[in-house]
């Protein structure tokens, strides 16, 4: 993996604000994000995590300042970039394997390239078997996980994931992180992935942007010093308890003052 | 797999047990026969005019179906419409309410006139009377896509067309059987509506609706029961084909049709 410190920055935003008929939701977004860095958007519901998410993604324009993704605009560098959202949303219409041919198949892929490469990504998640099944006869898990298959089938370089597990039980979603995590060191993706869970963002994030609300701003950022094999046991060790006491303390912190 | 059988039976029980009453008013009051015919008599004319009445339902049959499969093609092309511009749609969308509570009854003669008569204005009155339902659920299953699902689409640099044919229109089948469930009960309806204006054109033989007019003028009140009879089976078919078509097309996918909802 690249070091950090001297990588090249592929998300840029530079003063970035939105407002929503005269409200300002967010102010002043100034964030540097490196390629294969994982870093996590927290905050309390109302941050505009959320939306800096999707104008990251080039979904809602920016109202003030800058975004650039690899050095272009977000509609332009759509192509190097996946959304993972909050909801599965599967088209109920299409079997799982469809469902995550969907994007090859808008971009134009000939059939065949497209079946190979959506059963690839579903033995990425663990769901080759489902290939045939209908969305409604999944559960709400492996609906998630069709869903991250569907944003690997395209190869992307960055992912964007806006709360995916927040629907999920504690036990799975636990379990899907894990899954995340060793998929994102195996791949190296740069990681984007807003969450309300202090434990979520810490397990997952090598950074921690905090944000607060009314309007959202960046409260501040915590390095999160867990290695990079982060396993099921990395959550039993005192340095991740610490961790979240520290990050707990300052959301806390912010919403009193 | 048992329960849906006993239902049956006991509806069929119910109608055997009213035949029966009816049956036994007729005698016991001596009811005369062009008031009130009895089960018996009303079988035994279904027997001895067989022909002319299955010739009957299918000529309405054909006005019917042709008028719903019109209302189908038209109202998906209407709301197609609707669905990307929602100013044309604020500003036509009331005329479609219109076509729903304009008295189909009182229009009949105005297509007879304009149209003249025969099979072409009985269609016509099946379809205008279908429209509505078609445009109204078509248009709302196209509009009601969920905002997330545009932006998956818009991720991959989807086209507009892109969006609408494999998003929205798929999204809106559901919808769209609804409208045509409605709508293939009432396209009988208005056909028979409309051939009791119209009907009358080919020589001899008309539809339902124009004989049960030329039976009930000739106090033919038993033949009149069986068109009667043969008008509610003749709906009851659209509805339950209507009904089976949405079943097959959905019941891979969509939770609520994965059996095959009684009536």
């Amino acid at each position: 993996m690249i070091d950090a410190g001297i990588a090249i920055s592929e998300i840029r935003c530079s003063g970035v604000g939105k407002q929503y008929g005269g409200n300002p939701v967010l102010q002043d977004i100034d964030l540097t994000i490196a390629k294969g860095e994982f870093v996590s958007l927290l905050g309390p519901s109302g941050c505009g995590k959320s939306t800096l998410l999707k104008m990251i993604a080039g979904l809602v324009p920016a109202s003030s300042g800058e975004i650039a993704v690899n050095g272009m605009t977000p509609g332009n560098a759509r192509e190097m970039m996946s959304f993972i959202f909050q909801d599965p949303t599967l088209l109920p219409w299409r079997t799982v394997q469809r469902n995550v041919e969907l994007g090859l198949e808008l971009e134009g892929a000939p059939r065949e390239r497209r079946k190979k490469k959506a059963m690839e990504a579903l033995a990425l998640v663990g769901l080759s078997a489902v290939a045939n099944f209908y969305p409604q006869d999944l559960s709400g898990g492996m609906k998630m996980r069709v869903s991250i298959a569907r944003a690997l089938a395209s190869r992307p370089q960055v992912l964007l994931m806006d709360e995916p597990f927040a629907a999920l039980d504690e036990i799975t979603r636990d379990r899907m992180n894990e899954e995340l995590m060793r998929l994102q060191q195996e791949h190296g993706w740069t990681v984007i992935f807003v969450t309300h869970s202090v434990s979520e963002a810490v397990f997952l994030s090598s950074r921690i942007v905090l944000l607060r609300a009314n309007p959202g701003r960046i409260l501040g950022t915590v390095a999160v010093d867990l290695g990079d094999r982060r396993t099921r046991e990395t959550r039993d060790t005192e340095k991740f308890e610490e961790t979240v006491t520290r990050v707990s303390k300052l959301l806390r912190g912010a919403q009193y003052e | 797999m048992k329960r849906p059988l006993i239902a049956a039976i006991n509806a069929l029980a119910v109608f055997a047990v009213m035949l029966f009453l009816w049956q036994l008013i007729v005698w016991l009051f001596r009811v005369p026969e062009f008031m009130l015919p009895s089960p018996l008599e009303v079988a035994s004319v279904i027997a001895s005019r067989f022909s002319p009445l299955v010739e009957s339902l299918l000529i309405t049959a054909e006005a019917a179906a042709g008028g719903l499969v019109l209302s189908i093609v038209a109202g998906m092309a209407v709301a197609l419409v609707f669905a990307q511009s929602p100013w044309l749609r604020r500003m036509l969308y009331p005329y479609t309410i219109l076509l729903q509570t304009v008295p189909i009854i009182a229009i009949a003669p105005l297509i007879l006139m304009w149209v003249g008569p025969g099979i072409g204005s009985v269609t016509l009155v099946a379809f205008i009377i279908c429209l509505a339902p078609i445009i109204a659920n078509t248009t709302q299953g196209l509009i009601s896509v969920e905002e997330n699902l545009i932006h998956l689409f818009l991720m991959h640099n989807a086209s507009p067309s892109q969006i609408l044919l494999r998003l929205r229109l798929p999204n809106a089948m559901p919808n769209l059987f609804v409208g045509i469930r409605i709508s293939a009960g009432i396209a009988v309806i208005g056909a028979i509506t409309g051939e009791l204006f119209a009907g009358s054109s080919r020589v001899g033989q008309g539809g339902l609706g124009y004989s049960i007019l030329y039976a009930s003028a000739q106090l033919q009140t038993d033949y009149l029961f069986a068109l009667v009879l043969a008008a509610t089976i003749l709906g009851f078919v659209f509805f339950f084909l209507a009904t089976f078509f949405e079943w097959y097309f959905l019941h891979r996918w969509h939770a609520s049709k994965r059996q095959l909802e009684a009536l």
